[in-house]
């Protein structure tokens, strides 16, 4: 029998090497593209990343390729009744094509896992190990998958309608959450990179039962009625069965739009074992390394004790919160992901870097956890400088470093956007401008000296007003100047007059290079080259003591304004040499004639922690 | 490999239906060794069914397959390894070249002779080329030589000519003779052209309706049947005159046809003696013997309940003789 199925296999591999070949150029152009463009993202956390980016985007493309080669064309060409008349036994066949598909598709991802590992120099057999199981146990289910669909024939199609949308009804009428099932959690993009210390036994547990179950219900297709009723499914539809497609496409969309309504589905949950978990709040953090256990545990006591303090303050429920180890982050580095579908909070922060670190993270738990809490009311424009203010006043008051820091980053953003009375009520041009950290210090800046003048008791009420009863969005600058006013006692306008002078007070504290480089004139524009347009940028003042490496961050935009988070930016290094008072230079080659583009000029600033915009500029390239 | 002693092939009570429609109706056959076996049937008889499940393509509802004296469920692969089989119509892997071909097949067989399916490409003349290029006789000639490349105990033919042109066909056929006379293998050749199985069988087998109507010797089946043509106001022999046929009857007409100024008869008898006897009377019209298609054509139409036909019009014969004629029949 064996010999048989290896004759067989040689065959499939002689007649489909091409395609085999074909998809393995491919994956490995995919992963050079993904990790030349991490390598150019200097946020970009690591190779697994990509890894997994590559294996949940391309995957899925491979093994349906592979399925219409190894099985829909073996019985659309006719050529399985050439096999049935040899001494071969359906079942022989069948799984040579099982085993062929699976070793191509493992090898696949055995491809790219390997190259990444390789090119990120991730240390240690063993975390290459679990991480290649699950990339394993991921392909079996995705292959058993392509082999059981390429059996159906043309009812494929109606399956390629029909199964995602049963998922997705299973999604939004149950607590069901396909990306935490088995194949889909291996392959977690939140948790993929990071979970490479334990072995995820549950997830790979239902995907050798999916698995099994997929390959068991195609045999049974294959081999009922002696393979009749595969080779009658393999026939081209009917223009009826196609009528009946199409009908059950419209009607699929109608079902969509019925089943809207979703269910709030339960929190994420980490397969891992390293995991450090609250008893009061549902906050985990999972910390990958056991070395790290130490810091996950005094990053749920400070997560615990912010909550704690919150909730006295303004009473609300707070959503799950997820930490993850990522140690690919610099040190001042924290990176949200938002997970609305989830009702929760996950953060990516370097756990085992003493820095900053720890009181951005505080802020983001703060600022996430009461954004979340709301639906999202609390960041609505006129009012996100309130939720800001408010979650970095929360941190600063136990973290006076913090506090010395955001002081300076909102002297920064004064010197370069200025502050009016309007400045935070529109919040989003502010964020353009001198970036969500700049923003989120002016916003700190005026929570505490609302803080100062009024105490903390109103200063919180006003808060209150934004997070707890956020059904009252104010819709615009007069309404929420009313509302201030009524709430504090004092003009918004006179209030702000306050503020600026406060700042102006504390911009004397400001080191030299802080002042140096905030009051830098940066000018962004447009210049034929020959390679088409050109950004030119030219910065005047700054004279650093020491080379600093500014960027010009950059992005194509959509036809409409919408605000584009920092971390959807790409980044361009600017070198500035020491003692130089002027730098220029340009982005060309990277976008094409008639793109709007976002472009922005930042510069770190050590003292601050973080980098000042000098400019920005939303332009269309000529 | 030498031709095996006693019936290569059994089947017994073979039913097969496809929804509501039977296939096969309790058909028996069997194909001893040595045999060059001729399967005539119309389209539709229930040809194919019968072949696809002796090669265990398909399964039957009920009734018993041997091969080799074994029941074909026991030993499937074994007994495909002694089995050469030329479908209807070639499906191979178009990509491969007919030796590629080959070498995929013959991996699959203890038996294959290498230098043998090489020879017989050879002497087919089909060259050596990717099979999409071939055509549609040359076709057929690789499938022969990829069934004979083994030295199969049992040669299945199932219609291979279909779709092949005359000079082809008869290539082809000559071919089939060429290998039978060799005596190394049983050949069951299922056809509804009777020239060609004319050509080639020492036994054929006729079915219609998924059941078995002759199985025999061909010269035998013409022993017992003659065509009486009669002026058409001549009276019929005395020994014919029966208004009511019964199975006790010796000689039954089992086709009756007028064709212009004449009628046809075609008589079934007991045993060919009855037509010696019948030869001494004193007819007023010819006694001959009909050719083997003229022979399954009034058998099949006599099973069909069209016996009796005037210009090819149907005149009523009494459908209840039909099963007398398929117990005498049967009983051969």
């Amino acid at each position: 029998m064996l010999r048989r199925i290896w004759t067989f296999g040689r065959k499939e591999t002689a007649e489909h090497w091409a395609v085999f070949v074909g998809l393995f150029v491919v994956a490995a152009l995919l992963a050079l593209i993904r990790w030349l463009s991490s390598r150019a993202d200097p946020l970009a956390p690591g190779q697994l990343d990509a890894a997994a980016a590559v294996i949940m985007v391309f995957t899925p493309v491979a093994a349906l390729v592979l399925g219409r080669r190894l099985i829909v064309r073996e019985y659309q060409q006719r050529t399985v009744q050439f096999l049935e008349a040899l001494p071969l036994r359906r079942a022989e066949f069948l799984f040579a094509k099982l085993v062929v598909g699976w070793v191509v598709l493992a090898g696949l991802v055995f491809g790219i896992i390997n190259a990444l590992f390789l090119a990120s120099g991730e240390p240690g057999m063993m975390h290459w190990l679990i991480v290649l199981l699950k990339s394993l146990g991921y392909a079996g289910v995705l292959w058993s998958c392509a082999f059981l669909l390429g059996l159906v024939g043309r009812l494929r199609f109606a399956l390629y309608i029909f199964v995602p949308l049963v998922i997705y009804l299973l999604e939004t009428t149950t607590a069901f959450e396909i990306m935490r099932f088995g194949p889909f959690a291996l392959i977690d993009p939140n948790t993929f990179p990071y979970e490479r210390t334990a072995l995820p036994l549950r997830a790979l547990g239902e995907s050798a039962a999916a698995s099994s179950v997929l390959v068991g219900l195609a045999f049974t297709l294959g081999l009922i009625r002696e393979g009749a009723f595969a080779e009658r499914l393999a026939n081209r539809a009917s223009p009826r069965e196609k009528s009946a497609l199409t009908l059950s496409v419209f009607l699929s969309l109608l079902a969509v739009s019925v089943f809207e309504a979703k269910q709030q589905p339960p929190p994420f949950e980490f397969s891992s074992q390293e995991v450090e978990r609250s008893r009061r709040w549902d906050i985990e953090v999972m910390y990958g390394w056991p070395e790290l256990a130490p810091q996950a545990v005094s990053v749920i006591r400070d997560t615990e004790r912010l909550f704690q303090r919150a909730e006295g303050l303004i009473p609300i429920t707070f959503p799950a919160v997820r930490i993850v180890h990522n140690s690919a982050l610099d040190q001042d580095d924290v990176r949200a992901v938002h997970l609305e579908d989830r009702g929760g909070v996950l953060l990516h922060v370097n756990l085992g870097m003493a820095g900053p670190a720890r009181a951005e993270l505080l802020y983001l738990v703060a600022h996430d956890a009461h954004t979340q809490a709301t639906d999202d009311r609390a960041a609505f424009e006129s009012q996100h400088w309130v939720l800001d203010g408010y979650a970095s006043w929360l941190v600063a008051s136990e973290d006076a470093e913090y506090e010395k820091r955001s002081w300076g980053r909102a002297v920064a953003a004064m010197k370069v956007a200025g502050l009016a009375s309007d400045t935070l009520i529109r919040f989003e041009p502010l964020m353009e401008r001198v970036g969500e950290q700049g923003a989120a210090a002016l916003a700190f800046a005026i929570f505490r000296q609302l803080v100062q003048q009024v105490g903390p008791q109103r200063a919180v009420a006003v808060a209150r007003s934004v997070v707890a009863e956020s059904r009252a969005v104010w819709s615009g600058n007069s309404e929420f100047s009313a509302v201030f006013e009524a709430t504090v006692g004092k003009p918004w306008a006179d209030f702000i007059g306050d503020a600026r002078a406060e700042l102006v007070r504390r911009g004397k504290d400001l080191d030299g290079e802080a002042v140096r480089l905030s009051t830098s004139k940066a000018t962004l524009s447009v210049r034929p080259g020959t390679l088409g347009s050109e950004v030119f940028y030219v910065v005047n003042g700054g004279a650093p003591k020491r080379q600093i490496i500014c960027q010009l961050r950059h992005k194509e935009l959509p036809p409409f304004d919408l605000f584009v988070p920092t971390k959807d930016l790409g980044s361009h290094p600017v070198h500035w040499p020491a003692g130089a008072y002027r730098v220029e230079g340009r982005l060309r080659g990277r976008y094409g004639s008639g793109v709007r583009v976002l472009v922005a000029l930042e510069c770190p600033v050590q003292s601050l922690g973080s980098s000042v915009r000098l400019a920005v500029s939303r332009m269309e390239l000529p | 490999m030498g031709v095996e002693q006693g019936p290569v092939l059994e089947l017994r009570s073979l039913v097969k239906r496809y929804g509501k429609v039977p296939a096969l109706d309790g058909l028996d056959l069997t194909v001893n060794a040595g045999q060059v076996y001729g399967f005539l049937g119309r389209n539709g008889a229930g040809k194919s069914s019968t072949l696809r499940i002796v090669m265990g393509v398909t399964a039957a509802d009920s009734g018993s397959v041997s091969l080799f004296g074994k029941p074909v469920k026991q030993s499937f692969v074994a007994a495909r390894q002694r089995l050469g089989y030329v479908a209807q119509e070639q499906h191979f892997y178009d990509w491969m070249t007919s030796e590629q071909l080959g070498s995929f097949v013959g991996a699959l067989y203890p038996s294959w002779d290498e230098g043998y399916f090489r020879s017989l490409l050879q002497r087919f003349d089909v060259p050596s080329r990717k099979v999409r290029t071939l055509s549609g006789g040359m076709r057929v000639k690789l499938a022969l030589a990829l069934a004979l490349g083994h030295r199969p105990a049992l040669l299945t033919l199932d219609e291979p000519t279909a779709g092949l042109d005359a000079v082809a066909r008869r290539e082809f056929l000559e071919i089939v003779r060429e290998q039978s006379v060799r005596g190394e293998h049983t050949t069951l050749f299922s056809s509804h052209l009777i020239d060609e199985v004319e050509l080639v069988a020492s036994h054929v087998g006729i079915i219609e309706a998924g059941r078995m109507l002759y199985e025999g010797p061909p010269q035998a089946l013409a022993a017992r049947m003659r065509r009486l043509t009669l002026p058409i106001q001549a009276p019929l022999p005395a020994c014919l005159e029966v208004t009511a046929p019964t199975t006790e009857s010796a000689v039954r007409i089992i086709q009756d046809r007028v064709l212009g100024q004449e009628r046809e008869l075609m008589l079934w008898a007991t045993g060919p003696a009855v037509f010696e006897l019948l030869a001494l009377q004193e007819l007023q019209g010819r006694l001959e013997r009909p050719s083997l298609e003229d022979s399954f054509i009034a058998l099949v139409r006599a099973r069909a309940g069209l016996g009796s036909m005037v210009a090819g019009m149907a005149t009523g014969m009494p459908t209840s003789i039909m099963p007398d004629i398929d117990a005498g029949l049967e009983r051969m």
